[in-house]
């Protein structure tokens, strides 16, 4: 065994590449994973309270749910790759089965698919070159549409229009607000931290604001 | 980082690297080990060989031990963890059940299980099962990364004995970083000095010792004989008894008692040092003293700073902020702005003192011609990317801030080179010299002496408490020597019920099928028929029925509230109750919110049923294996699932320091936000550390991976998928045949 280092010169430029990396993966795992855990958290809060509530209310619940959509969006802005969204999602969403043993068992992770694939589609139509406010608003919105579409045919598929309505307008306002822009300024926030440093969203947000 | 750096390293050679911090020392390891990112991070110039080959093309001939226990550990389960880096090499799994029980042997854990959970180790523990997972890769070359800079003395020695019986035949080639030159001396027979990513000297210890010992001392490396100085010892007469415990016990918030019985005085002007094995209290009797924790029983009673007496536990934090400052371990769970100059500002502002006061203490300690924190030049710096040494002062100066008569301290000097060590030390000695009290929790003997602290010595808690606190009785333990038993060659333990035997994947899927194919219709008889049927089948599950209705019971509240949403706002015919704004109660209604009710426990029951003993490592090892989903990703969220616990353990030391700081009464909205962002820092940390330790671990290495774990599909994970559906139709088929199939869409 020896190791040597001597100095032939092999200049490279840094070029983004599609691959994930092993610290996307990572990064992307544990950050999906907190955000499961920051699920239970926010279940805590909100179920006790606002579940016999939420009868009563014609769809408006729905403004709440956006919490539930942050990690994809979140994730995907962080690592920047695609599957980002999906699998930010859907990690998160069997983080919170795992964690609490089963609430809703499977059909969370069902509800992360699908959710995840909403913020997924927006990305993937922006080419997945597009990174800023607005596209985050619009992954969360989307996030937001996927979620609507399930809980609509799963648990509400006998309600009335209006209802269906106001519980899709709710839901997709809440995932922009939450999801969308919330991840965009915890985004910022992070990068200002020098946490993100292995990757571009930290590099660019982070010389901006740095001292 | 490094920049024309000419090095060699023979095989069998045991070099300790010493520098500076920022010397690029960990840099140059971690090229070695070829975990140092890709060409989107950074440019690479020259040549970096192992063996003559790429770094990341020799992946197992190098082996990387990391500083951060839980940066390196990836996996739940011991055994699964050594054989960690095997799989990812495409080892045979005949071959890796041969490697774990001899890594196991080679670093002294052969007494441990293969079964014991990871998160349940001490430090020590940790970094030699780390240790472990590294020689099953059978490297030619050990690369350590100041491997016990985060352990306590007992653990420190562990690791190095380890380390010492490894390479006594000069078998493998051994390179360390470390600042601590006293625990590797003995061992290496090579010391190289970097300044600046070049090699200032190279030899043998003595000599280099000899002829560049100042520098090296001067640069924060603690050189035996040019240890830091120590400040004066305190004054001789000390102030009025300011904090007092008696009989108090202490325990975690969901765990017993860990210590109880203690009566303790602290005065002013003098310096507590709390001490015991690991395991006896010592932070959790620190956090207890500062009103952070509340007391299993006794009592504490705190006489100071003009307020009245009384127990901290029951202030509100902007009191505790002027009485008491806290420096927790890891500083990083307590910055809270955004710059250093706001984050000194938080303890006073959250005090009530005025804008004037405020600014007038932060100047003063950011203050560029005394710069008693040497912090005056980062002042508009955000916290977090402070470097360790810098982020340590910055906590004991923002628990000064308020100028509280009592600083408590738990672990400060963890991970401290000597020249910040000192610095810390200089810091404490202020505030004891103007009268002030200091309880710190610590295992550094050299701290308790630079202080002249009194020590306060913590029992273990009972004998099989200190074996405990490490190897819990959750878990078989082995008590004599012997080979641990590999993971692939575990007995057939008692048999299962039907739900734990089957496939994850299956059950997964079986699970879904209700949601999938129920869904076509909303009638009572298609939801109505399943339920039926599912609660036929049931039994044959084998799970207890009080652990099934236990876990039905959110189900069960739920179903109702969505059905009366149903009969409220459901689609209305028949005769209309009730109008009112949105609500139109009919029998439509009624008859769909029926139908929901039925449907919601048909689709959901199953899911509690089937899916009821969730195990992130069965069911990634089903979805890498059965499912065939990429194993980069599956094993990627496999390991994070294993941090929850250490993520949850920041989230409660996150809101803790949130209230040392003065800010804990804050709203729950803004507190929760703030954890929120803490925690997702701490996530990024520790997800950042553990990429590279997986990645030093042969994780991402092109080729197949091998699977120590098997995943078997049997017969019987088929019969429960083809009985799944078969009840789904049937259901449906029984709406379609009464004439009750009603579409989903309007």
């Amino acid at each position: 065994m020896e190791i040597s280092e001597s100095d032939t010169i092999t200049p490279r430029a840094p070029r983004p590449t599609f691959r994930w990396r092993v610290v996307d993966i990572v990064i992307a795992s544990v950050l999906a994973v907190a955000g499961g855990l920051i699920f239970i958290l926010w279940n805590l809060a909100y179920n006790p309270v606002t579940a016999p509530l939420a009868a009563f209310i014609p769809g408006l619940q729905a403004l709440f749910h956006g919490i539930w959509l942050f990690p994809g969006v979140l994730v995907a802005l962080i690592v920047r790759k695609p599957g980002a969204a999906l699998y930010g999602e859907l990690v998160a969403a069997s983080a919170s089965v795992l964690i609490s043993g089963t609430e809703w068992g499977p059909l969370t992770l069902l509800s992360g698919l699908v959710q995840g694939l909403g913020a997924e589609l927006v990305l993937a139509l922006l080419l997945y070159r597009m990174w800023g406010l607005v596209p985050a608003i619009l992954a969360g919105a989307g996030a937001g549409v996927g979620m609507v579409v399930l809980d609509l045919i799963l648990w509400y598929p006998g309600a009335a229009i209006e209802f269906a309505l106001i519980y899709s307008v709710s839901g997709i306002i809440s995932g922009a607000v939450f999801a969308g822009l919330g991840s965009w300024l915890i985004v910022r926030g992070l990068a200002r931290t020098g946490a993100l440093s292995r990757f571009a969203a930290g590099r660019e947000l982070g010389s901006r604001v740095a001292t | 980082m490094l920049a024309e750096l000419d090095l060699e390293i023979n095989p069998g050679e045991r070099v300790l690297l010493l520098g500076a911090s920022g010397s690029g020392k960990s840099t140059l390891l971690k090229a070695w080990a070829g975990v140092l990112g890709g060409d989107d991070e950074g440019v690479q110039r020259g040549a970096l060989q192992v063996d003559g080959r790429a770094p990341s093309a020799a992946r197992g001939r190098t082996g990387l031990l990391l500083q951060d226990p839980d940066a390196q550990l990836v996996l739940a389960r011991s055994g699964d963890d050594v054989a960690f880096g095997p799989e990812n090499l495409g080892v045979p799994v005949s071959e890796i059940a041969r490697r774990v029980p001899d890594a196991f042997a080679a670093v002294g854990l052969q007494f441990l299980a293969a079964e014991h959970d990871t998160t349940r180790l001490s430090g020590g523990q940790k970094q030699r099962l780390a240790l472990a997972g590294v020689l099953a890769m059978r490297p030619g070359v050990l690369l350590l990364d100041e491997p016990t800079a985060q352990l306590d003395p007992v653990g420190v020695r562990e690791v190095a004995g380890s380390v010492a019986a490894l390479v006594a035949d000069r078998q493998i080639t051994l390179v360390v970083v470390e600042h601590r030159v006293d625990v590797w001396a003995p061992l290496v027979d090579r010391v190289i000095v970097l300044e600046n990513g070049c090699v200032i000297a190279d030899g043998p210890i003595d000599e280099v010792m000899a002829t560049r010992g100042a520098d090296l001392a001067h640069g924060g490396v603690w050189v035996p004989g040019r240890e830091p100085r120590h400040p004066a010892p305190g004054l001789a007469a000390l102030g009025p008894t300011v904090l007092t415990a008696r009989g108090l016990a202490v325990a975690q918030p969901d765990g017993g008692v860990i210590a109880r019985g203690i009566d303790l005085d602290v005065c002013g002007g003098e310096v507590v040092a709390l001490t015991g094995p690991n395991g006896a209290g010592k932070s959790t009797l620190l956090l207890t003293l500062a009103g952070l924790l509340p007391a299993a029983a006794g009592s504490v009673n705190l006489d100071a700073g003009g307020a009245p007496a009384g127990d901290p536990a029951e202030w509100h934090s902007r009191d505790l902020v002027t009485r008491l400052g806290v420096v927790f371990q890891n500083p990083e769970h307590q910055f809270v702005a955004v710059t250093v100059r706001d984050e000194l500002a938080v303890g006073p502002r959250a005090a009530g003192r005025d804008p004037a006061e405020v600014a007038r203490v932060v100047e003063s300690l950011l203050d560029v011609r005394r710069d008693p924190l040497h912090l005056s030049a980062l002042s508009a710096a955000n916290p977090f990317t402070l470097s360790g040494g810098e982020q340590r002062r910055l906590s004991v100066a923002t628990a000064l801030a308020t100028a509280p008569p009592i600083l408590l301290l738990d672990e400060p000097s963890f991970g401290q080179d000597s020249r910040t060590w000192a610095e810390l030390v200089a810091l404490i000695a202020v505030h004891r010299d103007g009268g002030g009290a200091v309880v710190m929790a610590t295992h550094d003997r050299a701290l308790i002496t630079a202080l002249s602290a009194r020590e306060f010595a913590l029992p273990a808690y009972t004998p099989s408490f200190a074996s405990a606190a490490t190897l819990p009785s959750a878990y078989p333990v082995h008590p004599a020597p012997r080979a641990p038993r590999t993971p692939s060659a575990l007995p057939a333990p008692r048999r299962q019920a039907l739900a734990e035997r089957i496939n994850p994947v299956a059950a997964l899927a079986a699970a879904l099928i209700p949601a999938l194919l129920l869904v076509v219709t909303i009638d009572p008889v298609s939801a109505g028929v399943a339920l039926a049927l599912q609660l036929l089948l049931m039994p044959f599950l084998g799970v207890p029925i009080r652990t099934l209705a236990l876990r039905s019971i959110p189900i069960l509240i739920a179903a109702p509230f969505t059905a009366l949403t149903i009969v409220l706002y459901g689609r209305p015919s028949g005769e209309i109750y009730v109008e009112f704004l949105l609500v139109r109660i009919s029998d439509g209604s009624m008859e769909l919110a029926l139908a929901t009710l039925l449907r919601v426990l048909a689709i959901a029951l199953p899911a509690v049923a089937l899916f009821s003993h969730p195990d992130a490592t069965r069911l990634g090892d089903a979805l890498g294996q059965t499912a065939r989903l990429p194993a980069r990703f599956v094993l990627g969220a496999v390991a994070a699932m294993r941090l929850v616990s250490v993520l949850r353990a920041d989230a409660r030391m996150l809101e803790r320091a949130r209230r040392a700081r003065g800010i804990g009464d804050r709203g729950r909205v803004r507190k929760l936000a703030g954890i929120v962002l803490g925690l997702l820092v701490l996530s990024l940390r520790r997800g950042s550390a553990l990429a590279i330790g997986m990645e030093a671990r042969g994780f991402g290495a092109p080729g197949p991976r091998t699977w120590v774990r098997p995943s078997p599909w049997r017969a019987i994970d088929t019969a429960i998928l083809l009985v799944a559906i078969a009840v789904s139709i049937t259901a449906v088929m029984a709406a379609v045949l009464t004439g009750q199939f009603t579409s989903v869409f309007p």
